[in-house]
């Protein structure tokens, strides 16, 4: 009676996120599945509860197999899964999230309201929030909605409990709560897979662990048996492809200085400076305030109240994205949906900043051409849509553009997200020209901590929309390792 | 990126799907009635046609801005722009000139309100638009009470039905405005920014583009372009009524969306647009020509409309 994973693998695009990775979980055993940034951990959660396909591999609930991608399917076959991002719908009652995933009916196809209504009593009940039934989950606090989601997957009865992060916006009761229902399910007989890179969340609750790195299975065994930093040192070791070494930046003045920043709401203001001729990337964990730093210096953000920055000495209008542009500060991001003009040619995408503002010589086809030979990149001419080439080609016009502009300031956010190694090289090999040898500052985020320590001069780790820990280069203070002990130091430290 | 390189001959011809329709509504007319080919026939099709291109000019610059953008109150400012010259202006030319100013710059205005409605207040521009042109019918119908209609002067007259050098001044003023439109969307910097606003409204603020106003430019043009349409529909018809405009608002989004300007914004021509006020006319005038009525008339125009989208929209995807 065990869940098996067997050799899972799965690509997202030309990106291996996961690589043949195996485990298993017992009657009564609470797996930790441990791992950084974009290790592959949270795409195993996926897999076993029928959300994502596996490109290899099998999963088998007590030894029948799941064997379409199905989520109603895990569910039968008895595996029920938490979110972190949660999978309630806002605008429906707590009650009715509950029974959404299988309505009490009368003659098959009438809504029973009052069986409904019972169902999601008890299972409110068993998280303490029964009274809260009828409220909208919009309306509800991060810790309720938490625990409501984690009624929502018990409601099924499943042996195997996928809990993909725990939230950390959790009140110590609400973890209680938590505790009191994961031994309850345990003791029962039931397994848990518990996804999560903090250390101590995992001491608490777990029996056993598995370190991913890469999508590579690093580390199985007792979590008794291991110290932590051993954890944190396997989950963030190791050179997945090597980036070619950077040079001395230049190390400029002083380009962005940013006083009074509230990265996350509530945080104490912080100070940064951003210097001409370097690499500067912003690390941590998920959504510690990376996003509100870049878009505030993009303009794409309103600032919150005391938050000021300057571009060489001069404010910059914050919350105003075209006269940022003008001011010499670029945009880009990974996310393509929100940076591509699809219909529109490569040569109207390669000019959009220049149609956007004025003052500033429209470039030519010869200037265009030159700047996706930089790149290498691949199309049919750029009088096509580029609706038409593969996402790494767009993401290469989108960095190409910024060569055309040769800003002062770049900001990219992520702007590596799912394209191939050599794609990634060479946007990386731009990045770096354009720092280090035009001279922009440049302000880099990744979900990929290697890439940041690869691409990067100088590394500030936030967390709770602090800085926890600057890594320079030059001092020999950043790599991977470092970048990944510093955010997850900081989580056994809490 | 092979497949991209191969292209149909034909579709390397601009618009060869409406020049091609064109062609065959010329082709059947003949064969209905002789009298289609005639000078005087197509002359009075192509004024129709440069009427309804004139009235489809901002519907294109509202279609093209995308995110859902329509404009459903070109008829009703139409409608209104006609009876406020027929009022103001009487039967002289005298106040011919401060009336166009009146009524243009009101069209403007109402077209600002549309956008700021969608811009400002987030609304569906097919809500916004709507429901401004149920005001404008509301104002019109109070203005028509107080300033009875009257016969156009000789000058509106001249433009709506006179000639210059044979030529109609609809048909002029058509053509005009089809290079002035032409000139706008390709070469302008604020026709470029149309397009990029129109093909993915977030990608355009971040690349730095005045998005806010664009989309306000854009609904006030369309505004003054339909209160310059209800100028010529009231030297056209030589009267004004409080239904003259109604029909135009449809009749705008069917020349737009036949010229193969798509609905969901970002992409299409104004000559495109052009060409299809010209078949929509042909197919009207086609129909008159079989002797319809008004009730058959419109049932089957419809339906060819269906079927010309049904082809258009097809090689646009």
């Amino acid at each position: 009676m065990t869940l098996v994973l067997q050799g899972i693998s799965r690509d997202f695009g030309p990106v291996r996120a996961l690589d043949d990775v195996s485990l298993a979980i017992g009657p009564g055993e609470c797996r930790a599945l441990y791992g950084g940034n974009g290790s592959g951990k949270s795409t195993m959660a996926k897999i076993a509860s029928g959300i994502l396909s596996a490109g290899a591999g099998r999963v088998l609930v007590d030894d029948r197999p799941l064997a379409r991608t199905s989520p109603a399917e895990a569910r039968a076959l008895g595996v029920g899964i938490t979110f972190q991002e949660l999978s309630l719908i806002g605008e429906l009652t707590t009650g009715e999230n509950l029974v959404l995933a299988d309505v009490p009916r009368r003659f098959g196809f009438l809504l029973d309201r009052r069986g409904a209504d019972a169902a999601a009593h008890a299972a409110l009940k068993r998280v303490g929030l029964a009274g809260l039934r009828g409220r909208r989950v919009e309306l509800l606090q991060t810790g309720e909605k938490y625990l409501v989601e984690l009624a929502k997957a018990l409601q099924s009865h499943p042996r195997y409990l996928i809990i993909d992060e725990l939230t950390s916006a959790m009140h110590a009761s609400e973890v209680e709560i938590f505790a009191g229902l994961l031994a309850e399910h345990l003791a029962a007989g039931g397994g848990a897979l518990f996804v999560s890179h903090r250390l101590p969340e995992l001491r608490r609750f777990c029996n056993t662990i598995s370190v991913l790195r890469n999508g590579k299975l690093v580390f199985e065994g007792a979590l008794a048996d291991v110290a932590d930093d051993d954890l944190v040192k396997w989950a963030g070791g190791g050179h997945r492809d090597e980036m070619p070494a950077s040079r001395a930046p230049l190390a400029g003045e002083i380009r962005v200085q940013a006083t009074g920043l509230r990265p996350l709401p509530g945080a104490r203001p912080i100070n940064l400076a951003f210097r001409s001729g370097e690499i500067t990337g912003i690390g941590g964990l998920p959504d510690q305030g990376q996003k509100h730093i870049q878009r505030l210096l993009a303009g794409l953000q309103p600032a919150v109240a005391g938050e000021r920055v300057t571009l060489s000495g001069a404010a910059l209008a914050l919350g105003d994205s075209a006269a940022i542009a003008a001011q010499g500060i670029s945009f880009v991001s990974g996310d393509r949906d929100e940076m591509v003009f699809a219909r529109r040619t490569i040569r109207e995408n390669m000019q959009a900043p220049f149609v956007a503002m004025k003052g500033r010589p429209m470039p030519d086809d010869a200037a265009i051409l030159a700047a996706l030979d930089r790149l290498n990149t691949r199309h049919a001419g750029i009088d096509r849509p580029i609706g038409g080439l593969s996402g790494g080609n767009q993401q290469k016009i989108l960095v190409a553009r910024c060569l055309l502009l040769n800003p002062q300031v770049i900001v990219a956010e992520d702007c590596t997200k799912g394209i191939d190694v050599a794609s990634r090289n060479d946007v990386h090999h731009l990045l770096r020209e354009l720092a280090h040898v035009q001279g922009a500052a440049v302000i880099v985020t990744s979900s990929d901590d290697q890439e940041l320590a690869g691409l990067c001069d100088r590394v500030l780790v936030l967390d709770g929309g602090q800085v926890i820990a600057e890594l320079s280069k030059v001092e020999q203070t950043l790599d991977a390792q470092a970048i990944v002990s510093a955010y997850m130091k900081q989580e056994r430290a809490a | 990126m092979t497949a991209l390189a191969r292209t149909h001959p034909l579709r390397r011809i601009p618009h060869a799907g409406s020049l091609g329709m064109i062609l065959l509504l010329l082709v059947a007319g003949r064969l209905v009635n002789p009298s289609f080919l005639s000078p005087m026939n197509l002359w009075a099709v192509l004024s129709v046609s440069a009427l309804l291109a004139v009235a489809s000019a901002g519907q294109t610059l509202v279609i093209l801005s995308g995110n859902q953008g329509i404009d459903l109150s070109v008829g009703a400012i139409m409608t209104l722009t006609a009876l406020m010259v027929s009022g103001m202006a009487g039967s002289s030319d005298e106040a011919v000139p401060l009336t166009l100013a009146v009524v243009l710059a009101l069209g403007a205005l109402i077209g600002l309100a549309n956008g700021i409605g969608v811009r400002f207040l987030a609304l569906y521009p097919l809500v916004v638009t709507l429901g401004v042109s149920f005001v404008i019918e509301g104002l019109a119908l109070v203005y028509a009470q107080s300033q009875p209609p009257q016969m156009p002067g000789p000058l509106i007259e001249s433009i709506g039905i006179g000639r210059f050098f044979g030529i109609p001044w609809l048909v002029v003023i058509g053509a005009v405005m089809t290079v002035l439109m032409t000139l706008l969307l390709r070469f302008t910097r604020y026709g470029r920014q149309l397009y990029l606003v129109g093909s993915n409204i977030r990608a355009a603020q971040m690349a730095g583009v005045p998005v806010t106003r664009v989309v306000l430019t854009t609904y006030a043009a369309s505004g003054l372009l339909a209160a310059v349409a209800g100028v010529l529909l009231y030297g056209y018809v030589a009267s004004a009524n409080l239904s003259i405009g109604a029909p135009y608002t449809m009749m705008t989004i069917a020349a737009t969306v036949i010229g193969g300007t798509a609905l969901s914004g970002g992409s299409g021509s104004f000559i495109g647009t052009v060409l299809g006020a010209v078949i929509f006319s042909l197919i009207s005038n086609l129909l008159i020509m079989l002797g319809l009525g008004p009730a058959l008339r419109y049932a089957i125009s419809g339906l060819v409309l269906i079927a010309v989208l049904f082809a258009t929209s097809r090689d646009a995807a």
